[in-house]
Formats: structure tokens, C-alpha cells, sequence
């Protein structure tokens, strides 16, 4: 499974319905999981976004699947970014893999 | 301590260092969070618009800013801190509204007072039982000289102090005895669980709301209670302890004190980090003790300073000596 990080700003719809119905927040991470995904981490932060969430998946086409679904529903604006864990990264560099 | 996110774009000097220096140049934002405290809970090397993204524990607000302006993070790369709360918590705070409700001044009715005495083993004794594997009380005689009412004062290091505090109190005072307790923690509107909810507080815990930085009207309420005869029991550190020292005194109870003429028995609790410290949500089983200090009684003209800096240097005096035991 690859790491994805994901930023998310709710929208002004997404307030509301966050208002109404705060345990749409645990709903939708069983969504992600039934796309193949899993939620590692998740935060609300305060700043230019509201929400942070670190997410494995299977491939990049599953995770645009899951980006694309919860933006289609108009309460987040979603960007997601690939990423790996920084203990891999540097055994990376150690390993000279990444150079040319 | 609290969570923050770190997003981070490098620099070229940071691209650079990369390419130069290896693992060396991403050890030394690792080593520039440690060295402000700061302990990484997740990092991720990111592709796109953020080069990396640490998820990092820091005591507070300045020392995460203080570390991303060490000379390895501040040269190399942007970095922009987005202070970070848990869903599960972020989601219980959303449910809650900011109203508090209270205090009930019906708590002193003879009503109450038998529903407290007939919940006292539910509300209180079963978490002594459950986790405290010694509960000694030392110098429970000295409440023999205090006439009701009076003011009990102790230090406060957890959400226990009063299951471990009762057992000192002789049950002619306890029975007649409120506890002030955060209005934002413990009197809140809103919440599901009836051991939250501001009745359940007043009538079976024996609590009433203290407005944290509320002033003079804050005492208005435990002003009354001593006018009828109850007794008070208050934490005059305001907050629990998150260090080993005592904090500073408030003066509230010297105010109370001086003003209705009532003396002071300072309580000293001892254990009750280790069993459940603050900003834990576990407990762990352990001995706590009670040590019942001698009564203060303020002469008249004592000042509201004197009278705090008196029960301060009492407490403080006996806290020093248990840590020197330690």
C-alpha cells in the first residue's frame, strides 16, 4: 500500500452538514475503506486547511478514485499528494537509489 | 502536549543539502524538532506542491514555532504549522455548545443531600476501590477541632483527588461538602452521557461551576453555600499540576475565608499523578495517601495576600518533604 497525505478545506455546505451531522467524520472513513483505502491518521487542523489526513492505498488510480468521490459531494475540496514515510526516504538516499 | 502538522517546502539550498548531504540534511530537521521538544509521531516525503509533512507532538504553540526556526529547518526549507486536534476530539467538541448550566442552588436540599449519600459508593468509593491498591489517610483527627462550616484545600493532580480526598473527611463535614469544579469541563450543555451533564454534577457529585477567570462574581455562589452551613472544597492551584511542583495559589479561598470567618484544612494528596495524570485518558492502578495538615484559622486583619502566601508556604512546606522522602 502507498501513503497518500491529504489536505482538505470544507466547504460552506460542508460546515453545515459537519454541524448538523458530525458523525458524518466517522461515515465517510468507512467509505474510504470500502474503496480499498485505509485512514492512518487524521487531524483537524486549524490554518489553511481544515482537515489532514494520512491514507494508504493500493494505487494512485484508487486513491483518484477516492478524491474525486469525495469532492463530488460539494462539502470538501480535497488535494491529495503521494508520499512516503521518511524512514524510507532516507534508506532511499542511503541506498544512492534515487541518483543518476 | 499538543499535535501539530508541519508542512514543508525545500528551498533550493534545502534541495541542494538533499543531494549533497543524503539522510544527514533530513536527520537535522529530525534532531531540530527534538531539540525543542518536540517528538515526530509520522513523517512522509511528499510529491507536488508540499516537499515533506511531519506530524509531531510539541508542548506548546511557541516551542513548534521555536523549532522550525532552527538554523537546519529555517535555511533549507518553508515550513507552515497547522495546530492539530484528533477527529474523535474534534468531533466530541463540535457536538458541544459553549453554555454551561448551574449552579443548582437546590444541591443543599435535604433531597439531594440523601441522593448523594445514597449515590456515595456509585459516584465515589468504586473508583478507590477499582484503582487504588492503598488508600492511607494520615491525621484524620485534625478535622476533630473544625466546625462545619469550613473550607478543605488541596493540590490537585488529577481527576481522582476527590475519590482519594473523601476518605480524610469525617462524614459530618462530608456530608455536607461541595466541590467547585470547571464550569467549561464539567457543567456543559449538551453532552450525551449522564455523568456529564451539569444535574448529575450538582446532585450526586456534590459540584458546583467555577467560571475559569471569572473574578469577584465567581465566589458569589460559594459564598452562599458557606452562608448556609456548607462546607467548601477547593483546589487552589486553580488547574491540575503538570509538573512535579505545586503551582501558585489563587486567591479565592483566602477571600472566602477571610471575608466568612471560616478556617482552612489543607489536604495534601499524594499518588494521584501516577494513577491518572493530566491529559491521559488511562488509569493506572497504584497506592495514594491523604495527609490531613493542621487547620488554618486567619487572624482578623490578615490580608488576602498573607492569607494565600500562608496556605501556600503550609502546603509547600509538607510537598517539599514528601519529595524529599521521594
Amino acid at each position: 500500500m502507498a501513503a497518500y497525505i491529504m489536505l482538505s478545506t470544507l466547504t460552506d455546505e460542508g460546515r453545515k452538514t459537519l454541524k448538523a451531522r458530525p458523525e458524518r467524520l466517522g461515515e465517510v472513513n468507512k467509505e474510504v475503506e470500502a474503496m480499498g483505502a485505509r485512514v492512518v491518521a487524521q487531524y483537524a487542523v486549524l490554518g489553511g486547511y481544515d482537515f489532514v489526513n494520512v491514507i494508504e492505498a493500493p494505487s494512485n488510480e484508487i486513491m483518484a478514485r477516492l478524491s474525486m468521490d469525495l469532492g463530488s459531494r460539494g462539502t470538501i475540496k480535497v488535494t491529495t499528494f503521494p508520499a512516503m514515510s521518511i524512514e524510507r526516504f532516507i534508506e532511499m538516499m542511503q541506498s544512492g537509489s534515487g541518483e543518476k | 502536549m499538543s499535535i501539530y502538522v508541519l508542512l514543508m517546502r525545500d528551498h533550493s539550498e534545502g534541495l541542494k543539502a538533499i543531494k549533497n548531504t543524503g539522510p544527514a540534511a533530513v536527520q537535522g530537521i529530525v534532531e531540530a524538532l527534538e531539540r525543542w521538544e518536540a517528538k515526530i509521531l509520522m513523517g512522509y516525503r511528499m510529491l507536488g506542491q508540499w516537499d515533506q509533512c511531519y506530524i509531531i507532538e510539541a508542548p506548546d504553540n511557541f516551542k513548534a514555532y521555536r523549532a522550525t526556526l532552527a538554523q537546519e529547518m529555517s535555511t533549507t526549507v518553508d515550513t507552515e504549522i497547522l495546530p492539530a486536534i484528533d477527529l474523535p476530539l474534534f468531533e466530541r467538541l463540535i457536538t458541544q455548545s459553549a453554555q454551561t448550566a448551574g449552579p443548582h442552588s437546590w444541591q443543599i436540599s435535604w433531597w439531594a443531600r440523601i441522593a448523594r449519600f445514597v449515590m456515595y459508593p456509585f459516584a465515589y468509593q468504586r473508583w478507590g476501590w477499582k484503582y487504588f491498591t492503598e488508600h492511607a489517610v494520615h491525621g484524620k483527627e485534625k478535622f476533630k477541632s473544625v466546625r462545619a462550616p469550613c473550607i478543605i484545600i488541596s493540590n490537585h493532580q488529577s481527576h481522582f483527588d476527590q475519590f482519594c480526598l473523601l476518605k480524610a473527611v469525617p462524614p459530618r463535614i462530608r456530608s455536607n461538602l461541595f466541590f467547585g469544579a470547571a464550569a467549561d469541563r464539567w457543567f456543559l450543555k449538551g453532552r450525551k452521557e449522564i455523568t456529564m451533564q451539569p444535574w448529575y454534577q450538582s446532585l450526586v457529585m456534590g459540584s458546583y461551576p467555577i467560571q475559569r477567570g471569572g473574578g469577584s462574581r465567581t465566589l458569589e455562589y460559594p459564598k452562599w453555600l458557606l452562608d448556609q452551613g456548607a462546607n467548601l472544597m477547593l483546589f487552589p492551584e486553580g488547574t491540575r499540576a503538570r509538573g512535579r511542583h505545586l503551582s501558585p495559589f489563587k486567591h479565592g479561598v483566602s477571600i472566602l475565608a477571610l471575608e466568612k470567618g471560616v478556617p482552612v484544612v489543607p489536604v495534601y494528596l499524594e499518588g494521584l499523578k501516577r494513577i491518572r495524570p493530566p491529559g491521559t485518558k488511562k488509569n493506572i492502578p497504584g497506592p495514594v495517601a491523604a495527609h490531613v495538615l493542621d487547620p488554618v484559622r486567619f487572624a482578623p486583619g490578615t490580608s488576602v495576600p498573607e492569607a494565600t502566601e500562608r496556605l501556600y508556604a503550609t502546603m509547600k512546606a509538607f510537598h517539599e518533604d514528601i519529595r524529599g522522602v521521594e
